[in-house]
């Protein structure tokens, strides 16, 4: 049986992979290395994020395939969601590699190099996600984005937060372990109803033609959602999610909440893109899924007093959005959750480089952060910006309107319950954040003299703990792009 | 009866061709004021100078657009219809947003046209002092804007914007004063009460719009004559309605006396040639329609003839002689308004259109000169008021020219138009359909002498003899404690005083005084269409009670101090004329009062019920939250529980709901 590997294609993925070995080599080769072992993360995310490009530039209906069998069928398919969902997964790594350098760079013996093969291996399964094109590499793919983000969570270099980290690292890793059993049941599934290992859509449809095979294909792909919804934080599966964000280093954090989220997101179109081969079903348990997630994460978030975990909590709302199109077994509905998690990756980032920053200096509860707008507009005004895109409020308009075209689907489905319960949740999302915004808009008063000398004298430290200028370039970057979105807001849906 | 006929007049010369301007006169009339407004606001920031030179050239401009208007209507096609903006699309309705202009509409844009412009002028003068004078000068050239541009409709949504700026200009212009607070509650006033009767105007039009689609006067006026009915009926009373509003016929007569706390020159503006004119218009465009529903028309005549005898015995009765101009405004509206009733069916509205021109000249007259006065003599309350065209000479002769034509006395325009609508109304009675015409000849007739009524005593109070020092009653005088201060004649003063007003503002009043006497020619002219019903018994019956009237009036003021024949009706009867008949009160207890109850039970409603649910909402949002906070597991082994319970339920909901 011979292969076609078609290797450049699949740069995207091998970039991180070459990267991660080239590290291994390197730290055997020359152990003191440590800013070494970060660039060349650096460079192998931003060599697939090049390698995207080609993908990128494709029509609908074209695809970018790799490693294809003899009879036609690719185990690596591309399109151009698909690149665009690999190119902001890459992106969003170099991002959190660029907030974490300091972090990651500092440790004793072989830590960065660890740190550096994971969040390459990590980065490449989650690269990988998107483009699967059978149910193995599907697999594969997904627990090679999971297990290492496992081990980045328990590699706290603080003493006194390690348990937590350890903690958080336990919960992900047995949910991503129960989870993958369940996927796993799925795939058996369904390779028993269409009778092929391969996601094809023909496959499908033919399986959807007799009843009996229908009940099963839809309780395999029932499974196959429920195990990859963990990622998205999807409720009811999301219990792991406030322990991990608090307990992992935030910038760990900032990449289980943007760059694992591609993954998530890449799988779950995956089997959808599969199953719309069947014309006419559509899927309750996502949009169940969907509705409780929202609902859930929203409520938890508004009673939160500390921005990671309120955070978190939104985190798990907003994978509710993000599955919401979904709920439509469309190709319209897949772009638009591509969309959404464009622009929620892209808020969260922001958001979390300046929870990162402030935390340097004052610390990650919301009360830390009151007055922030007035006494440093340069954090204070891009995390404004970042939570009214998340609450889909203008100026931001970019958040509203990924919020409509998530809920276009919807509407044009007739699934008007759903639609209810996402119309109740914008007005609850905007209330989350607003009560961040209050607080950042609040008067930065200090409460008696004694504060105030005290306050005086932090004022004096944080001239020593000022914003490093990678964040500052960070919060640049990723407010031009938020800002670019609100001023034309196209390309992106 | 006798009839006289109309001698047959030789046709006027033919006019010679008129050179050709870009556009139709109508649009100059309709932009230059609202150009002029505008630049003035503009322009006249920082200085008043600026401002007054672009109102005045905008009026003078309007006016000759306005007679060139004329002049090209005398020659050319009649109605004449330009457009304005284009027409807007609005799916099925036409909206044409044409001007129309008619010989009628027309001589009247002249007449507003000269009254503004001659306000405009006063204005310059009158508020010199005023901090706030370019704000003034750009409303009055707006609020005549809108005035032509009701005026010269040919589409009702234009009459409805002219219409609606009218009201809120005179918001405005009455609370020029904003300082005072009677002046801001006049203005609140006026503007309350005339924006609910436009409830009706605007229903209405909609209505009438509603029939041939298209809101092009001429489509409406054609498709409804073809099917009279019920529904025209409704539509008809309804834009009665806010007539009644805007031209203060009971019940909502009461905001315009109060709009007198409003500067003269705006008060001359509102109550000579513009707003209150303004029904009159509108139906004038009407005018088939209106006698196409006869219980429309006979609403109109009870409710005009009510107001013009109501309001006719009130100003008999106020003791501020710029109320008793009010009330007569009041009083010779209405007869406009019921004269359109009166005119046999068949006929044009040319009698009414008449009056409203007439009205417009010999009011503007009163008004300006009274302002003048007031200036000179400190006030028009009748005791700053008395002698004082005897002490001011220079207004002797234009306040007397406007109370004779307010009376109706002949020769002048007031007594010429007058006597076209008794005519008229006495030739409605012989038609078909005589009831309204009754009505209104019955009120004409009453009307007159009471006008005559009031005019004599204000002419009595204002002409008395000054009581001079040293003309030889000294003697006699024993103290002057209990007597009236003599006048010490200060002859210099005078002629200073006299002299303070502007030569073109005295030019303008001059000018009036000479239309209001030459006036009456106007229905000679090509421009006017009167059937003529003159019937002589009747002319001289009406004459005759005039002329009784004034004479009970003079020999009632004998032996009064002031020679005010008011004083001698019981001090209750000047109580209550002085406020109206407690309308204000009526207005307050019926409208006012049980709205704002209304209002603050809604806002309970809203506050304590409907907030209520947000409030839970809010709560149970916390709640939720709270609740989700506490049971979401914090070890990993009740999360995993939680996963597989999960995936039970999905697997159900997604293979059997399927």
């Amino acid at each position: 049986m011979s292969l076609d590997l078609n290797l450049v294609a699949l740069l995207p993925v091998l970039a991180p992979a070459v990267a991660a070995v080239l590290v291994l080599v390197l730290d055997i080769a020359w152990p003191p290395a440590r800013a070494t072992h970060l660039v060349v993360v650096g460079l192998g995310l931003l060599g697939g994020a090049v390698a995207t490009v080609p993908g990128l530039l494709q029509g609908r209906g074209e695809r970018v395939a790799a490693l294809c069998l003899p009879d036609g069928t690719c185990l690596y398919q591309a399109s151009s969601l698909t690149s665009g969902l690999q190119l902001l997964a890459l992106l969003s790594g170099v991002v959190v590699l660029v907030l974490a350098w300091d972090d990651w760079s500092h440790g004793e013996g072989g830590r960065t190099a660890v740190i550096a093969a994971l969040v390459l291996g990590a980065t490449a399964g989650v690269v990988a996600v998107p483009a699967a094109g059978d149910l193995g590499t599907l697999l594969v793919a997904l627990e090679l984005a999971t297990l290492p983000t496992a081990a980045l969570v328990a590699l706290e270099r603080r003493a006194s937060r390690q348990p937590a980290a350890v903690d958080g690292a336990v919960a992900l890793l047995t949910t991503s372990l129960v989870s993958f059993a369940l996927l796993a049941l799925g795939a058996a599934l369904w390779v028993v109803a269409t009778g092929t290992a391969v996601l094809s859509g023909d496959a499908v449809a033919v399986a959807a033609a007799d009843p009996a095979r229908l009940s099963l294909l839809t309780l395999a792909a029932v499974l196959a959602l429920a195990g990859m919804a963990f990622k998205v934080s999807a409720v009811p599966f999301h219990a792991w999610t406030p322990l991990t964000y608090h307990g992992a280093p935030l910038p760990v954090t900032t990449y289980l909440a943007t760059v694992s989220k591609v993954a998530a997101l890449g799988g779950v179109v995956v089997i959808v893109t599969a199953l719309s081969g069947a014309s006419g079903t559509s899927l309750l348990a996502v949009a169940v899924m969907a509705a409780l997630s929202m609902t859930v994460g929203n409520a938890v978030a508004l009673v939160q007093t500390d921005t990671v975990r309120l955070l978190a909590w939104s985190t798990v709302a907003q994978g509710g959005w993000v599955l919401l199109p979904l709920a439509d077994l469309s190709s319209r509905g897949t772009r638009a959750a591509g969309g959404y998690l464009a622009v929620y990756a892209v808020a969260t980032l922001l958001a979390f480089v300046v929870v990162v920053a402030v935390g340097a200096r004052r610390g990650v509860l919301l009360t830390d952060h009151r007055g922030l707008l007035r006494d440093s507009p340069l954090l204070g005004l891009p995390l404004a910006f970042a939570l009214l895109a998340l609450a889909g409020l203008p100026p931001a308009v970019v958040g509203l309107v990924a919020k409509v075209v998530a809920l276009r689907p919807v509407a044009g489905d007739g699934t008007w319950w759903l639609a209810v319960v996402a119309a109740l949740n914008v007005a609850l999302g905007i209330a989350v954040y607003l009560r961040w915004l209050r607080v950042l808009a609040q008067h930065p008063e200090p409460v008696d003299a004694l504060a105030a000398a005290e306050a005086e004298a932090q004022t004096r430290s944080t001239a020593h703990t000022a914003v490093p200028a990678r964040h500052t370039a960070l919060i640049a970057v990723l407010t031009t792009l938020l800002v670019a979105g609100s001023v034309a807001p196209v390309g992106i849906f | 009866m006798t009839s006289l006929q109309w001698p047959d007049l030789p046709d006027l010369p033919a006019l010679p061709p008129l050179p050709d301007f870009p556009g139709a006169a109508a649009q100059y009339v309709v932009a230059i004021p609202l150009l002029a407004a505008l630049l003035a606001f503009l322009l006249g920031r920082t200085s008043s100078r600026t401002a007054a030179w672009t109102v005045v050239t905008g009026a003078v401009l309007t006016l000759g657009a306005a007679t060139w208007q004329l002049y090209t209507i005398s020659v050319g096609v009649v109605p004449r219809v330009s457009e304005t903006v284009g027409p807007l699309a609005l799916g099925e309705l036409t909206v044409p947003l044409t001007l129309s202009a008619s010989p009628l509409t027309a001589i009247t844009a002249v007449a507003v046209a000269l009254v503004a412009l001659v306000v405009q002028v006063y204005a310059r003068w009158y508020l010199w002092y005023d901090p706030r004078y370019r704000q003034f000068a750009a409303t009055v050239s707006l609020f005549s804007g809108a005035m032509l541009l009701v005026v010269l409709s040919g589409d009702v949504v234009l009459t409805l914007v002219g219409w609606e700026v009218m009201g809120w200009c005179s918001y405005l212009l009455v609370g020029h004063i904003s300082a005072k607070a009677s002046a801001r509650r006049a203005a609140a006033k006026a503007l309350l009460v005339t924006r609910f009767a436009d409830l009706g105007f605007v229903l209405g039009l909609v209505a009438l719009t509603a029939g041939p689609g298209s809101t092009a006067i001429a489509d409406i006026v054609d498709h409804w004559r073809a099917e009279p009915g019920t529904a025209l009926t409704v539509a008809m009373l309804l834009v009665i309605m806010g007539v009644a509003g805007k031209s203060a016929l009971v019940p909502f007569q009461d905001w315009l006396p109060d709009a007198m706390e409003g500067p003269t020159p705006a008060s001359a503006l509102i109550h000579a040639a513009t707003m209150v004119a303004a029904g009159t218009v509108v139906l004038a465009q009407l005018f088939p329609l209106l006698q196409a529903s006869d219980p429309a028309r006979t609403t109109l005549a009870v409710l005009a003839s009510a107001t013009t005898l109501l309001a006719a015995l009130l100003a008999f009765a106020q003791p501020d002689l710029k109320r008793l101009l009010a009330w007569s405004t009041v009083s010779q509206v209405a007869l406009m308004l019921a004269a359109l009733t009166a005119i046999p069916v068949g006929e044009g509205p040319d009698t009414a259109v008449l009056h409203l021109v007439s009205h417009a000249l010999f009011k503007a007259l009163l008004f300006l000169a009274l302002g003048w006065l007031a200036v000179l003599a400190g006030g028009t309350l009748v005791s700053y008021a008395v002698s004082g065209v005897r002490r001011y000479g220079s207004v002797r002769r234009p306040l007397g020219i406007g109370l004779l034509a307010l009376a109706g006395v002949p020769p002048l325009v007031g007594f010429v138009s007058k006597e076209l609508i008794l005519g008229s109304a006495e030739a409605g009675v012989q038609a078909a359909t005589p009831g309204p015409a009754l009505i209104v000849l019955a009120a004409v007739g009453a009307g007159a002498p009471l006008t005559a009524a009031y005019c004599m005593r204000a002419w009595l109070i204002l002409s008395r003899p000054v009581l001079v020092r040293g003309n030889g009653r000294t003697g006699e005088q024993l103290d002057d404690f209990f007597a009236e201060p003599e006048v010490m004649v200060e002859a210099v003063g005078v002629e200073e005083a006299e002299a303070a007003i502007s030569s073109p503002a005295r030019a303008g009043i001059t000018t009036l005084s000479l239309l209001t006497v030459v006036g009456g020619v106007l229905p000679l002219t090509p421009f006017f269409d009167v059937e003529l019903h003159l019937n002589v018994p009747l002319l001289v019956a009406s004459l005759l009670l005039m002329a009784a009237a004034a004479l009970f009036v003079l020999a009632a003021s004998r032996g009064v101090r002031t020679r005010d024949a008011a004083a001698r009706l019981p001090a209750v009867l000047n109580l209550a004329a002085e406020r109206g008949l407690g309308a204000d009160t009526a207005y307050l207890t019926l409208v006012a009062r049980p709205t704002m109850a209304l209002a603050r039970g809604v806002t309970w409603l809203d506050r304590e019920v409907l907030d209520g649910y947000v409030r839970a909402a809010g709560r149970a949002a916390r709640l939720l939250g709270r609740g989700g906070e506490r049971w979401s597991p914090v070890q990993p082994a009740p999360s995993l529980v939680l996963v597989l319970a999960g995936v039970l339920v999905l697997a159900v909901i997604g293979v059997v709901l399927r």
